[in-house]
């Protein structure tokens, strides 16, 4: 009974203690972080002071509702991108594959922080796109799409090749095979990776903050820079991110299940 | 069907595949290559069914000369019937959707009529009560019975089945093997790769012996299987009828 409950089966049939398993070892991880929690703190000796943040609380929601929207417009934009550079990559046409792959190596290669700075200071200035909302979306678009063509990559090349072969057998043109074999398969097979896109986003977009474009984790450094409570203003943009990313994580462990089935 | 072949060679890298294949068939129903494993069999298949270049060579197949263009072999391909080892049948569709997709896409056929077209397929071969059912829920026989329906679906000139049960349990190959013998009699014309020797000298009309990438030995089969006087094709049949 004891050694069913810390030790998980190897099969799941007649795995009757699931439900208590669960319940018992979330218990004790809660239990041992809030001991951790709470040693940490009180050997800090920090005099927590929430009025001073709670003022500022529409600055936090704000910023909040700001990072949302734009890892949504970048997760859209993104998968624009990664649509025609995944696909780049198989081209024929030797430029494009080569561009392609250089877009994205040089974006999987560099520092988000980096291209950051130098999308901002000098392309989009010589571009004259002034607004850094829109510039914001635009670089976290470009940095997501060079990992969503990656996915969509294998999510393409995961399709066998003996139905190409089969498809092309039954006389369907390149355009016809992408749209109605390839594709329809793609979609559902990227849809737990994409997910797990979605959650890096949310994260990555903070670094936006050093452009100053207000999005969660600039508005929680304004609280601190305002009231000098550092951990009443990054506390609780930890559990907003928390908030954001872990029904993401749920859904893509879902989507994963789902699919490996559908096969 | 008419089959021309003249000279057709193929390499994979360094390994010559098919060397100099000549043939010429006139009035054949239905035509089986057999032969031992890697012999060219399925490669001498494919180049018929325009999916495969040959290094040179020409194909004439009922009168017209197969260019070796994918433009030319595409429309080509829209007449020939195809049935793989492994079904190739599309896992996102539904055994329905297998056969009106390229009836619609591909022949232009309207969807009530595909529909119609697909479901009097399904029925005469038993298959209605799984048209809604998708690949993974299928026995290997139902999949490949839905293979054979799809190719037949589009009217082709002709059938080629590439060892259409070697991927099958034995308990699902009968299934399979009585619905080849029923389009057979009825008069569709087949090119079959198989290594069921007793189905082969049923069915055939005419039949190559491949070796090595060379037809070793052709003929009606009383000829080929019962009177060949090639050692090689001999040997052949004395270890796959042992047991």
């Amino acid at each position: 009974m004891l050694k069913s409950i810390f030790v998980i089966p190897q099969s799941s049939d007649d795995d009757r203690l699931h439900g208590t398993r669960i319940a018992v070892n979330t218990a004790i991880v809660l239990v041992v972080l809030a001991f951790l929690l709470w040693f940490a703190f009180s050997r800090l000796n920090y005099r927590f002071n929430w009025d001073s943040v709670w003022r500022y609380r529409n600055n936090l929601l704000s910023g909040f509702a700001m990072t949302v929207l734009i890892s949504f417009f970048s997760l859209l934009l993104s998968v624009v991108i990664g649509t025609v550079f995944g696909l780049g990559q198989r081209s024929h046409f030797a430029p494009f594959r080569f561009f392609s792959r250089t877009y994205i190596e040089a974006i999987r290669g560099t520092p988000l922080l980096v291209q950051i700075l130098i999308f901002f200071y000098v392309v989009a200035n010589a571009f004259g796109i002034a607004n850094r909302y829109v510039v914001g979306v635009i670089i976290m678009s470009l940095f997501a799409g060079a990992y969503v063509s990656e996915i969509v990559r294998a999510g393409i090349e995961s399709v066998a090749g003996s139905q190409l072969e089969s498809a092309r057998s039954l006389g369907f043109t390149r355009y016809q095979t992408y749209r109605y074999i390839i594709f329809p398969q793609v979609i559902t097979r990227i849809l737990p990776p994409l997910a797990g896109q979605f959650a890096s986003l949310i994260k990555d977009s903070s670094l936006l903050s050093i452009i100053a474009v207000n999005e969660f984790t600039q508005s929680a450094r304004e609280v601190n820079a305002n009231t000098f409570s550092t951990l009443e203003s990054y506390i609780p943009l930890a559990i907003g991110y928390l908030l954001l990313t872990l029904p993401i994580s749920v859904l893509t462990k879902r989507l994963e299940k789902k699919f490996t089935y559908a096969y | 069907m008419h089959i021309e072949l003249d000279a057709i060679n193929k390499h994979f890298g360094d390994h010559h595949v098919l060397r100099d294949v000549r043939l010429h068939l006139e009035n054949t129903h239905s035509l089986v290559i057999i032969g031992p494993s890697g012999g060219g069999k399925t490669t001498l298949l494919r180049v018929i069914a325009g999916l495969e270049h040959p290094d040179n060579g020409s194909l004439h197949v009922n009168g017209r000369e197969v260019l070796f263009d994918e433009n030319h072999l595409r429309e080509y391909r829209k007449h020939v019937g195809m049935v793989f080892q492994a079904y190739n049948l599309f896992p996102h569709l539904t055994a329905l959707e297998n056969i009106t997709l390229p009836l619609e896409k591909v022949h232009g056929v309207a969807p009530d009529e595909a529909r119609e077209r697909a479901i009097t397929l399904l029925r005469r071969f038993q298959l209605e009560p799984h048209y809604h059912k998708k690949p993974a829920q299928l026995s290997g026989g139902q999949k490949q019975r839905i293979a054979l329906s799809r190719a037949i679906a589009i009217s082709p000139e002709f059938l080629i089945l590439d060892e259409p049960t070697s991927a099958l349990d034995p308990e699902f190959t009968a299934e399979v093997l009585d619905m080849i013998e029923e389009l057979r009699e009825e008069d569709v014309h087949l090119i079959l790769v198989t290594h069921e020797m007793g189905f082969a000298h049923r069915l055939s009309d005419y039949v190559l012996f491949m070796d090595d990438g060379v037809v070793i030995e052709q003929g009606p089969p009383d000829r080929v299987f019962d009177a060949t006087e090639n050692e090689k094709v001999k040997k052949f049949f004395d270890r796959v009828l042992k047991y």
